[in-house]
């Protein structure tokens, strides 16, 4: 830690602080992804154990891509809005904000939607991992949609400081991470 | 961060009167549940007869209550609303009151988690005694119906489990030690931690509880696909355990981030002190297998609520016995590798000499952390194919090895040293010795033939009472007696401190030293009802329970009682070198008033520094 | 140097001690075998306990005497312990010590005494063996003998009874499932059959055939030595404490007589 204050010698302590402080919620968002992948991870090879690489002809391929397509723009649009909150930009965030909210809401809903009419038995191993399989991609992506939410109402009313730039982009990378998380479960569920 | 505290400021303008935080949040949690509870079993999942309670209905019901229990205890102005960019001013109450509610202060938070777990293992001993009580006979007369013990059993396992021996340790005493080992006046994340603490009495509350929604009868394993077959108390048990180990998980990212980021001013890896090795360990475990054994009892609940056939017969029962071991193999190094590193910690202290080939005891506690992912089928020798067997036979033996590390260090240290025979002393001594025969035993049920016979048995039970009250909890009273001064500035009694010391010794050796032979006789787990031929050793056992389970009630009794009225001592009454005894004690609320900075390592003993004065008189903390 | 040889010396007092309480005691281990599998893990047993017996007592004498000995005297003044903060001798002979001793331990007994007893349970092995289907279901154990036309062992009593000659391998193929409701199959859970004094047990499991062999080697009963009994080992439910049968060994020729028997039953 020591090397690392002293790279940025010409800051001041407070901006050293911030610095350190800004490290440790970076790193310790990056302990907490890890932790949340395990999940991922296991459900995805659950499915193999279960079924192999079975992949129903029934299966709704249109409705899968369009979500998948959806949620990898509302990724962009995230990124987007992480890139306003560097240049210190509340107005471009909330924008590029309401923008993932819209599309990714609509990839959630979509993913609600399959797993309403599933076309496979849920006693199937495929139906069963499946609908597994979805419904933790939609409770994380509700939990991602509902921490976007609360950066836009806070970025409403708080605003945007140096300190609290950062809780705003950890809002938009989680949505990232369920998003790319989807896309790994969207690869083995629909095509693998 | 931003710690909600409001020290000598000026209290903010609105001071709104509020319910006590548990009142209200018990009360939130009421709520909840009614209300979701309602809306599924009558409204959106109408049952056929339309029951009160559905199986949908109470895990909705209980996510609610736990939503309403957290936010009523202080979660909705302090995370919730703050999270929206409301800001609303909370005044933290002083006295014993802040102890009942939602408090960022770290030390605060620690006590908190003790007093839960403390609870927790006395709610689950009393499960005990009742089953040793029913298992003094061979047939039925305590508990009227054979479930009824099994369910016992289970709770007694499940709290002790994931309330004491992945908390008590970790999130009560790492809560509270490490931010001032490691010179820091708060943990990394105050807010998380505060909210996280109040997972536990929710988790023990479902537990013990789940005998409403009905008897289940599978041990704290929760195997299936009996657990599909059980009443609807599994549920609970899932929920229960969910909500604990949330909480473990949610301690061990912020431990592992304060122990990163807080570190004081020179206090590089090379002095981290060997708590904090052991807490960064453990809490690399907490960190990958607690959301996979979550991911695994949602799934078990899925089984039940949807259904889906994953773990039911027509599904792979084996896999998930695969699962829950795989998460309960590593939980055993969660409960113990605190526990070796509090050994690390105490002994050079009493010793007064530097900790002995200090590397090889991290090593020692790495190796254990890597190992333990790669042993998790020994649970399962007996059903498992032959040839799946030796791999995992292999990497059981050899865990002993780095196991054993701490045993040389701990040796070492003592060796030729200045050996101060204490209360905490001997609690560690005592731990070794125990936790040495949990660890000589488990050589015999590595070997698959020889586990073949033991294998669910008494003998396993003694195994792992050896190992988990052996290992964890001699040293958690070790560390409670350690660090006593520390909690209030006050000594216990000597006297009173061997005599509990000894007292708990005698009755868990007698009682789980028997249990062994009661094994090889052919008494297996699991069964308030035995052959005749099995009653005498019962008996004894029985009576080396209750005189156990009064040992640890006379030693809560003794360490509440140092607490409130013991001697008063000195600041760091073991002159101690490490960063939590150079603060006063009972700390301030800011431990330290400015930013300590490390010069030198904090297990020497050798240099010829004049911090600490040579008493006089025959020091009062020694035996 | 004192010290260490006095240390040493009592080492050597109590392993010797303990050496001969593994001789005298260590067949013992099991208290009661009716198998050769059982003996096979007594002798593992017999040979860890001798290795483990000095390791134990070297540690143990480590936390007794080495505290005592370097007990701080009340009136002694020096607070600092001597001793180094390292001894490079001492730990190179406790790792490699540990790790000869784990690797022994894991080529002999464990890989030599699994390897028998996979070698027991090869199909080579058990051509001849007596075959007992046995089905577990909550909470009952039921014999058939597919080589006798025996659908369903029963005593006298109609319970369920378990008759095996002895000195001959048995192949027990274990099973779970309802025999009474075979079309519910989400009815059955997971048991483990074991007979104490076999010295064995395995898992029956749900939609899976599992394999247990094992040779009887004395003619006992569960009424002459109760650890020679069927008794459910995992817990199945409620009824788990309850699911055990009576077991028989006998001679050959009164296993033949009783074979008839069932026969003439109708069993």
């Amino acid at each position: 830690m020591t090397s690392r204050t002293a790279e940025g010698t010409n800051l001041s302590g407070y901006h050293v602080e911030i610095q350190i402080e800004k490290r440790k919620m970076r790193s310790a968002f990056a302990i907490f992804l890890f932790s949340m992948s395990v999940p991922y991870f296991m459900i995805i090879n659950l499915r193999y154990i279960m079924i192999g690489s079975f992949v129903p002809p029934a299966l709704d391929q249109v409705t899968g891509a369009i979500q998948t397509i959806l949620l990898v723009i509302s990724l962009f649009t995230a990124v987007a809005s992480v890139r306003r909150m560097q240049k210190v930009d509340g107005v471009g965030y909330k924008r590029m904000i309401d923008a993932t909210l819209l599309i990714g809401g609509i990839g959630t809903l979509m993913q609600v939607y399959e797993l309403w009419y599933h076309p496979m038995n849920p006693m199937s191993h495929y139906g069963e991992s499946f609908l597994a399989t979805i419904g933790l991609a939609i409770v994380m992506g509700i939990i991602g949609l509902f921490v976007l939410v609360a950066g836009r109402e806070r970025v409403k009313r708080v605003g945007v400081t140096d300190e609290k730039q950062l809780g705003y982009e950890l809002a938009s990378w989680f949505w990232v991470f369920t998003v790319i998380t989807w896309l790994a479960l969207y690869i083995e569920l629909y095509l693998l | 961060m931003s710690v909600a505290r409001i020290g000598g400021a000026p209290l903010p303008l609105r001071r709104k009167k509020m319910m006590p935080p548990v009142i209200r949040g018990l009360l939130w949690a009421g709520i909840g549940f009614l209300v979701i509870n309602c809306l599924v079993a009558y409204v959106l999942d109408p049952g056929y007869g339309t029951p009160f309670i559905t199986q949908p209905s109470v895990v909705f019901g209980w996510l609610a209550a736990l939503a309403g229990w957290l936010l009523g205890i202080g979660g909705l102005e302090n995370v919730l609303l703050p999270a929206f960019g409301i800001s609303v001013p909370t005044v933290e109450v002083p006295g014993w009151r802040r102890y009942f509610g939602y408090s960022t202060n770290h030390k605060v938070i620690g006590i908190q988690y003790l007093v839960s777990s403390t609870a927790g293992f006395f709610i689950a001993g009393l499960a005990a005694m009742f089953m040793r009580i029913q298992l003094m006979g061979n047939h039925m007369w305590f508990f009227p119906y054979a479930g009824q013990y099994i369910e016992t059993v289970g709770i007694h396992g499940t709290i002790m489990m994931f309330s004491v021996g992945t908390v008590a340790l970790v999130g009560g005493l790492g809560n509270y030690v490490i931010p001032m080992m490691i010179g820091s006046n708060s943990s990394a994340f105050p807010r998380m931690s505060a909210l996280s603490v109040w997972f536990v009495p929710a988790g023990i509350m479902t537990v013990i509880l789940s005998p409403l929604l009905g008897q289940w009868t599978t041990g704290w394993r929760g195997y299936e696909p009996l657990a599909q077959n059980d009443p609807n108390g599994i549920l609970f048990y899932y929920l229960g355990v969910f909500a604990l180990t949330l909480s473990s998980l949610l301690v061990s990212i912020n431990l592992t981030s304060t122990i990163l980021f807080k570190r004081a001013k020179g206090l590089t890896w090379n002095r981290l002190p060997m708590y904090a090795w052991g807490i960064l360990t453990v809490s690399l475990l907490n960190i990958i297998w607690l959301p996979e054994i979550e991911l695994t009892f949602v799934l078990a609940i899925l089984d039940r609520v949807v259904p889906l056939p994953f773990f039911t017969a027509v599904g792979s029962p084996m896999t998930y016995l695969e699962l829950f071991w795989l998460f309960g193999h590593p939980e055993v190094y969660i409960i113990v590798v605190p526990a070796f590193a509090i050994w690390m910690e105490i002994i050079p202290v009493m010793a007064r000499k530097p900790l002995f080939a200090r590397e090889w005891g991290i090593i020692g506690l790495i190796f254990v952390m890597l190992l333990s992912g790669l042993v998790w089928a020994h649970h399962m020798f007996t059903n498992m194919r032959l040839t799946e067997m030796l791999p995992f036979s292999f990497f059981t033996e050899m865990i002993s090895i780095p196991t054993g590390f701490a045993y040389m260090v701990v040796i070492g240290t003592i060796w030729r040293s200045r050996f101060r025979l204490t209360v905490p002393s001997l609690f560690v001594l005592m731990s070794m010795f125990n936790f040495l025969i949990g660890g000589m035993t488990g050589v015999f049920l590595a070997d698959p033939v020889i586990n073949l016979q033991l294998h669910d048995t008494f003998f396993v039970v003694a195994h792992f009472h050896f190992t988990v009250i052996g290992g964890m909890v001699f040293t958690w009273l070790a560390a409670m007696y350690y660090w006593l001064p520390k909690f209030s500035g006050r000594i216990y009694n000597s006297k009173m401190g061997i005599l509990g010391a000894i007292w708990v010794f005698i009755g868990f050796d007698g009682a789980f030293g028997l249990m062994f032979i009661q094994g090889l006789r052919g008494m297996n787990r699991w069964v308030p009802v035995y052959p005749p031929y099995l009653q005498g050793l019962n008996i004894i056992i029985s009576i080396f329970a209750f005189v156990l389970g009064l040992g640890f009630l006379f030693n809560l009794i003794h360490v509440v009682w140092a607490m409130k009225s013991g001697k008063k001592v000195q600041e760091n009454p073991w002159q101690s070198k490490t960063l939590e005894w150079q603060t006063a004690s009972p700390p301030e609320e800011e431990s330290f008033a400015a930013a300590p900075v490390i010069t030198g390592s904090f297990y020497d003993y050798e240099d010829t520094d004049g911090t600490y004065t040579i008493p006089t008189a025959p020091d009062p903390v020694s035996m | 140097m004192a010290e260490l040889l006095t240390f040493g010396v009592l080492w050597v007092v109590f392993s010797v001690l303990g050496e001969l309480g593994v001789s005298a005691w260590g067949h013992d281990f099991y208290f009661y075998t009716a198998s050769t599998q059982a003996l096979d893990g007594v002798n593992a047993s017999v040979f860890l306990f001798r290795f483990l017996t000095p390791i134990f007592v070297f540690v143990v004498l480590m936390l007794l005497y080495i505290p005592i000995r370097a007990r701080r005297r009340s009136n002694e003044s020096v607070l600092r312990g001597k001793g180094a903060r390292f001894n490079a001798t001492y730990v190179t002979i406790w790792v490699t010590l540990s790790l000869a001793v784990n690797l022994l331990f894991f080529v002999h007994p464990t890989t030599s005494a699994a390897e028998q007893l996979f070698q027991e349970m090869s199909p080579q092995a058990t051509q001849n063996a007596l075959v007992v289907d046995v089905v577990a279901r909550q909470w009952e154990w039921y014999f058939s003998y597919p080589q006798y036309g025996i659908k369903n062992a029963l005593n006298a009593n109609g319970n369920n009874v378990l008759y095996l000659p002895v000195n001959r391998p048995v192949k027990f193929v274990l099973r779970s499932y309802d025999p009474n409701h075979p079309y519910a199959l989400g009815e059955d859970v997971i048991h483990s059959f074991w007979i104490p004094a076999f010295g064995e047990k395995m898992d029956v499991i749900p939609g899976e055939t599992r394999i247990m062999v094992a040779t009887p080697t004395k003619i006992a009963s569960t009424e002459t030595n109760p650890e020679m009994r069927v008794q459910c080992a995992e817990v199945c439910g409620p009824g788990h404490p309850y699911m055990y049968a009576t077991v028989h060994v006998v001679s050959n020729s009164a296993f033949q007589q009783w074979v008839s028997q069932q026969l003439k039953a109708g069993n």
